[in-house]
């Protein structure tokens, strides 16, 4: 009896330390940081959780500036009658300005602040204000942030020009010796004004609206470059990171559309050279020229993509030659093949620039589709 | 008239059902609200008017059930019970006459327990039917009846039913002796007993099974296992079992093995998410709303809005709301229930939600815990569950996720504990014995050593 009443003591003493309703919370699923006079701008966007009104945007935008990341929350928390929750955060959206100067005091307080789950998405907001992002509205999506995330999530197989790494990733990458972080970005096409308007944005068409871009460079926790569309795929195959790219072949003014079906890279990386093995399985997707296909036209397909795709692999290594940064993680590699000699090595991504280039492309086309030739050419 | 008639009439204070006839130097007396007025006239009248000698008239009597007995005390339970005691002037000896009227619903379907395919019949008031439903069942010899008889007033006989081979002496010997040390004025029904041999355990879970079916009966008696069928009780205790126990039931063996085997697991599915569901979602709500998919916590929280009180408070008035609702379609009589339907429903659910008294998840999360205990026909377990489920609001309430785990830590302490008649109350998980074979897994019939 007397350890049970000792039990029953010990749990009341506990209190009930973190004891919080849902009713107290404003929830936050997106957060913008932006360059202020001296210090940050950080606009939250507060989901309203109210029963749902059809005539109604239950979201708002509310801005708060400072000294620092934490001061400038504190100020929005003013503002609001509700305690700012970010757990459920989905996106930070960043501006150029501020990603220039460098990441690291920003992430300090959302990796040191325990509520948060880190593992949002961190973008960066390329011309435009980081705020004007936050706040466009997408008839398609419940709120902007969500759409945003779901935007990248169901991209994932589909495209390949964005990548997937979220806040943790990016910050191991930001640690590590001989690899620098990538992040998307994202612009905004049209007016920003009419955009977060809620009647402007029934129309049926979608005239402003938020699009992912290109990959923005970073070189440790500093914006250097932003890739093209070509140097993106490029990044995406020498990464390994996607299995589903298309090739377009140029043929008699119309197009040979290949889609792979896997996508395999082979990396080894030596002290003088990088060998780069890659693996294409493939399928003809459409044909728009008059050609046979025939085991010799075949060859001659595979062929152009090979050097279509070398292409575009060369182009992005070439960008981050020119900027001095590795962010394929080969100097990762080596330091596991080859600590010693990593270690000798006094400026990596000075070394990465004399580093010799193996590219081997093998594309294979093993599927042609429900037809044979193009429309109306008959085998022989 | 007869001495010991007179001395009868006496003791009976001249209670007015009590007959007396008087035809020659024969004197017959019984009571009329328990004795059949057919069978008397059939088969004691005619005889004694045929045969007036006193010598043959045992002989002369259609009668199966008749016994000569001397002592006047017996005569009152004999008596009591529908017998007709004939006197012959100048002997001491009297005859014992079976004369009960049926004062029965006769055998019916199971109503607390209703199978899909399976036996319908069910235990009745009756000790002799009830008995004979076991008999039919088991054609042996080696079932055994151990009969006592309980209660100063009511004098109600306890049967203790065995198979001789399958049950230890010493377990025997036990319930016996804790039966016959029972001294109450009156047993009305099994739920007395159960009572009493219940008393030494400190728990509010179960520890014998109840049923009002015969063939769990007898699969039961099968398994090695005791039963105690009470008169006047449709419902006959089973013992010794542990917790396995109450998730079985007879189906299990008439279906598949393997359909069966599902069965079993959505039961014990139910009987956790009936004990943890309120509890966790308190731990969500209030302690750990980072653990919400993200989608998820915003239509909880806009549910959530408009609400007045803390989760636990929400939770607490709703069980309680229901409890009262499943109390009241019990005890109402049948002709209400539509009544009750359509105020639970609608007044407690929809308005409740629309008034912005409670948020819909709640009235989900009640509704799905209520549900799950529903699964269980065993009113004990049903009330244990609820206690338990109380206990793990509370606890959660104080600190979140930590409570859960220290309640369920304690639960599970309290009931590994138990022992009743040496068996441990989680034995076939804790500790592991052969009878695993009839737990979540399910052996097929044919494979089982116990049923061979």
């Amino acid at each position: 009896m007397k350890k049970i009443i000792i039990i029953i003591i010990c749990l009341m003493l506990t209190g009930c330390f973190n004891y919080k309703e849902l009713n107290n919370y404003a929830i936050v699923t997106g957060l913008s940081i932006d360059k202020a006079d001296n210090g940050y701008e950080v606009s939250a966007l507060i989901t309203n959780a109210i029963k749902e009104n059809e005539n109604k945007t239950n979201i708002s935008v509310v801005s708060g500036k400072g000294k620092s990341i934490y001061s400038a929350i504190k100020d929005i928390n003013l503002k609001i009658p509700k305690e700012l929750y970010l757990s459920h955060l989905n996106v930070i959206i960043i501006s150029e300005e501020v990603a220039k100067d460098g990441m690291k005091p920003i992430l300090d307080y959302l990796v040191r602040e325990p509520e948060s789950h880190q593992s949002y998405y961190l973008i960066i907001s390329k011309d435009t204000k980081a705020k004007n992002a936050l706040s466009i509205l997408d008839p398609i999506a419940n709120f902007p942030s969500e759409n945003i995330y779901s935007n990248l999530e169901n991209s994932r197989d589909l495209q390949s020009k964005i990548i997937y790494d979220k806040v943790n990733q990016y910050i191991g990458k930001v640690l590590e010796k001989g690899i620098h972080p990538i992040l998307n970005s994202l612009i905004i096409v049209g007016s920003s004004e009419k955009g977060s308007n809620t009647e402007e944005q029934n129309n049926v068409e979608l005239k402003n609206y938020i699009m992912l871009d290109n990959l923005a460079i970073f070189k440790n926790d500093k914006l250097v470059d932003y890739a093209d569309s070509d140097e993106s795929v490029g990044i995406n195959i020498l990464l390994d990171n996607i299995d589903e790219i298309y090739i377009e072949i140029p043929c008699n003014k119309s197009n040979i559309i290949l889609s792979s079906n896997s996508l395999n890279t082979k990396t080894k990386v030596n002290k003088q050279n990088v060998n780069i093995n890659v693996d294409i399985n493939s399928k003809i997707n459409e044909l728009g020229c008059d050609i046979k296909l025939n085991n010799n036209n075949l060859k001659k397909i595979e062929k152009d993509a090979e050097e279509k795709i070398i292409k575009q692999i060369k182009k992005a290594l070439q960008l981050s030659i020119n900027n001095k940064t590795d962010i394929y993680g080969y100097g990762t590699r080596l330091y596991k093949k080859d600590y010693k000699y990593f270690n000798t090595i006094e400026d990596w991504d000075e070394y990465f620039t004399n580093l010799k280039f193996n590219i081997n492309v093998d594309v294979k086309i093993k599927d042609k589709g429900s037809a044979n030739n193009t429309i109306g050419v008959i085998e022989d | 008239m007869h001495p010991t008639i007179k001395l009868l009439r006496e003791k009976f204070n001249y209670s007015n059902d009590i007959v007396t006839r008087k035809i020659n130097n024969i004197s017959y007396i019984y009571l009329e609200s328990v004795s059949s007025d057919d069978k008397i006239s059939n088969f004691l009248n005619k005889g004694i008017i045929n045969n007036l000698d006193d010598l043959y008239l045992e002989m002369s009597v259609y009668n199966s059930n008749i016994k000569i007995e001397e002592s006047v005390d017996k005569c009152i339970n004999y008596l009591t019970s529908g017998f007709t005691c004939v006197f012959i002037t100048n002997s001491n000896k009297y005859l014992a006459i079976e004369t009960k009227t049926k004062l029965d619903r006769g055998v019916s379907e199971s109503t607390y327990e209703p199978v899909l395919r399976g036996p319908k019949d069910s235990f009745t008031e009756n000790h002799s039917i009830n008995i004979g439903l076991i008999r039919k069942r088991i054609k042996s010899n080696d079932l055994w009846f151990e009969e006592l008889s309980i209660g100063e007033y009511t004098n109600t006989k306890v049967s203790i039913a065995y198979i001789n081979n399958k049950v230890s002496k010493d377990t025997i010997k036990k319930v016996l002796n804790k039966i016959k040390k029972i001294k109450i004025d009156g047993i009305i029904d099994s739920g007395y007993i159960k009572n009493y041999l219940e008393k030494d355990i400190h728990s509010i879970f179960p520890q014998i099974l109840c049923t009002e079916r015969p063939d769990l009966t007898c699969i039961n008696l099968l398994k090695g296992k005791i039963a105690i069928i009470v008169e006047n009780s449709p419902i006959v205790l089973i013992l010794p079992v542990s917790l396995n126990d109450f998730f079985i039931t007879s189906e299990d063996y008439y279906q598949n093995y393997k359909n069966a085997m599902i069965s079993r697991i959505i039961r014990l599915t139910a009987f956790i998410i009936s004990i943890l569901t309120p509890a966790i979602y308190i731990a969500l709500m209030t302690y750990n709303q980072e653990m919400i998919p993200n989608e998820l916590f915003i239509s909880l929280a806009a549910g959530r809005s408009q609400v007045p009180f803390p989760t636990f408070i929400e939770i607490l008035i709703f069980i309680v709301v229901f409890s009262i609702l499943r109390e009241a379609d019990i005890r109402s009589p049948s002709i209400a229930g539509s009544t009750m339907g359509i105020v639970g429903a609608l007044a407690l659910g929809e308005a409740a939600v629309s008034a912005g008294l409670i948020s819909p998840m709640v009235i989900i999360v009640i509704a799905v815990t209520s549900i799950s205990e529903l699964v269980f026909n065993d009113i004990d377990i049903c009330n244990s569950i609820r206690i338990w489920r109380i206990l793990f609001i509370l606890s959660t309430t104080l600190t979140g996720i930590i409570g859960i785990v220290s309640c369920l830590l304690i639960f599970i302490i309290k009931i590994s504990s138990i022992e009743y008649l040496d068996t441990p109350y989680l034995s076939p998980f804790s500790p592991i014995n052969n009878k695993i074979k009839d737990s979540i897994y399910i052996e097929p019939i044919y494979k089982r050593d116990d049923f061979k």
